[in-house]
């Protein structure tokens, strides 16, 4: 369970969130909306201890996010950034970049099929394929860590009709695991058990 | 053996008449360089003035902690050289790159002056100094280029470092890339010149020993031996630098500090 209280962030000449407090039970997921800018990405970051807020509190599993608990709570998580806007070339360069165990590796062929990027190719060099596809492997790459919360940012923002019913489908088929995510996409935040409007 | 030909201070300034052409290609295409081409060159000749000045005094006295001392400055000027290039503060940075600059230094002239050139005494000025100089001189290029590319790249891709720390990769596993990249930035240039020495380069320590009558057979193997002088030296200069360097460049979130660059 995710447990966030009276958070206040803000950055020089804007306010992100004041006082702002939400609970994530786990296998719920949540959709963090607003208008681009708001700073939902920076609320992600929080949760992963990357940012730090002026003042509240943040707890996993019932740790305490801090300098001592940050390794084991980020082990409970895994993270699609925005965009998928890494500098990395390939799927095989992702893999070797998390270091995936073999078991992780298989995975990562299942969900790259489940999420329909087998076709288009995993080999390929991200410069040659669509963001859409670059968002999926990548996606996939994270999904394939098993981990039990999943952070999602803007996770179809690159995506299409078909390729959005692919991942619902796809986390469908994932039991308890918790996701927090940022969306304004209105499929997105439906398919979402709840949202939290910033 | 012929005797070396001095060049008096009229031929020296005669060479000054060839900076006429790049300056002036400076000027045609707008490069505003001039300026600081200019103040380079003087300081160049006021340094290397005092330099002379300054050895004939050290080598004439060979004393062991006058020599450590003027490595140890060469060492220090290096790594406050090397931040200001790279645009990163001092406060974090000095330390870890004096202290690779040390080490470096240690195991080079340890190895090459102590047991591949044998010599009796290690701190020999005209040993000493020089080698520990070239080996500091060349390191500070690539060091330059390495950390640059390091901290720039951490900087400008904080998403991928963080992607890797999260997604189950340790500090140290998330921060191999950045750290592969860095050194293939800062040794690349070296290793190319390595490729081609001798083809299309003649180095000056070895055109150095030539003009001053030195066979070319030991100038070759002087070459050899500080062109390994000066691989290792980068390499050992380098490496250490960012391991000991990433030890002050994170806050305990594992975040990078947002005060390393200088603003």
């Amino acid at each position: 369970m995710i447990k966030c209280e009276k958070i206040n962030l803000s950055f020089p000449n804007q306010v992100i969130c004041e006082n702002l407090s939400f609970e994530v039970l786990r296998g719920e997921s949540i959709c963090l909306s607003g208008p681009s800018g708001k700073g939902k990405s920076s609320l992600l970051k929080v949760l992963m201890g990357f940012l730090m807020p002026q003042s509240g509190t943040i707890q996993v599993d019932g740790l305490e996010l801090n300098s001592d608990t940050v390794v084991a709570i980020r082990n409970k998580m895994t993270w699609l950034p925005q965009n998928s806007n890494l500098p990395v070339d390939s799927a095989n360069e992702l893999v070797g970049l998390l270091q995936m165990k073999q078991e992780q590796i298989e995975n990562f062929q299942i969900f790259l099929n489940q999420l329909g990027v087998q076709k288009c190719g995993a080999d390929k060099s991200f410069t040659e394929i669509s963001g859409g596809e670059k968002q999926r492997i990548v996606l996939a790459a994270c999904l394939s860590l098993d981990k039990p919360i999943i952070l999602l940012d803007e996770p179809v923002s690159a995506l299409d009709d078909h390729s959005i019913e692919l991942l619902f489908s796809t986390l469908d088929s994932l039991p308890n695991k918790t996701i927090v995510s940022t969306s304004h996409n209105m499929k997105w935040i439906n398919y979402c058990n709840r949202r939290i409007e910033l | 053996m012929k005797e070396i030909i001095d060049i008096g201070i009229e031929s020296l300034a005669l060479g000054f008449l060839l900076m006429i052409i790049p300056i002036a290609g400076f000027i045609y295409f707008k490069v505003k360089i001039v300026k600081e081409t200019v103040i380079a060159l003087i300081r160049m000749v006021i340094q290397l003035s005092l330099v002379a000045f300054y050895l004939e005094y050290i080598f004439e006295w060979n004393n062991v902690w006058i020599n450590v001392v003027w490595v140890c400055v060469m060492i220090l000027v290096g790594a406050f050289t090397t931040i200001k290039r790279a645009g990163l503060t001092y406060r974090f940075f000095i330390l870890p790159f004096a202290i690779s600059g040390f080490i470096s230094i240690l195991i080079l002239d340890t190895f090459f002056l102590g047991f591949v050139i044998r010599l009796d005494y290690i701190f020999d000025a005209r040993y000493f100094i020089p080698i520990s100089g070239m080996v500091l001189g060349n390191a500070l290029n690539h060091n330059i280029v390495g950390i640059s590319n390091y901290f720039n790249r951490l900087n400008k891709e904080q998403d991928l470092y963080y992607f890797l720390l999260v997604n189950g990769n340790s500090k140290k596993n998330s921060l191999e890339p950045f750290i592969r990249s860095a050194i293939k930035s800062g040794l690349n240039p070296l290793i190319a010149t390595m490729s081609v020495i001798g083809l299309i380069s003649l180095p000056g320590m070895m055109t150095g020993q030539i003009l001053g009558g030195s066979s070319p057979v030991v100038a070759i193997k002087y070459q050899i031996l500080i062109m390994l002088a000066i691989f290792v030296g980068c390499s050992i200069n380098l490496m250490l630098s960012i391991l000991l360097a990433n030890r002050f460049a994170f806050d305990s979130f594992g975040r990078i500090k947002s005060n390393l660059f200088k603003k």
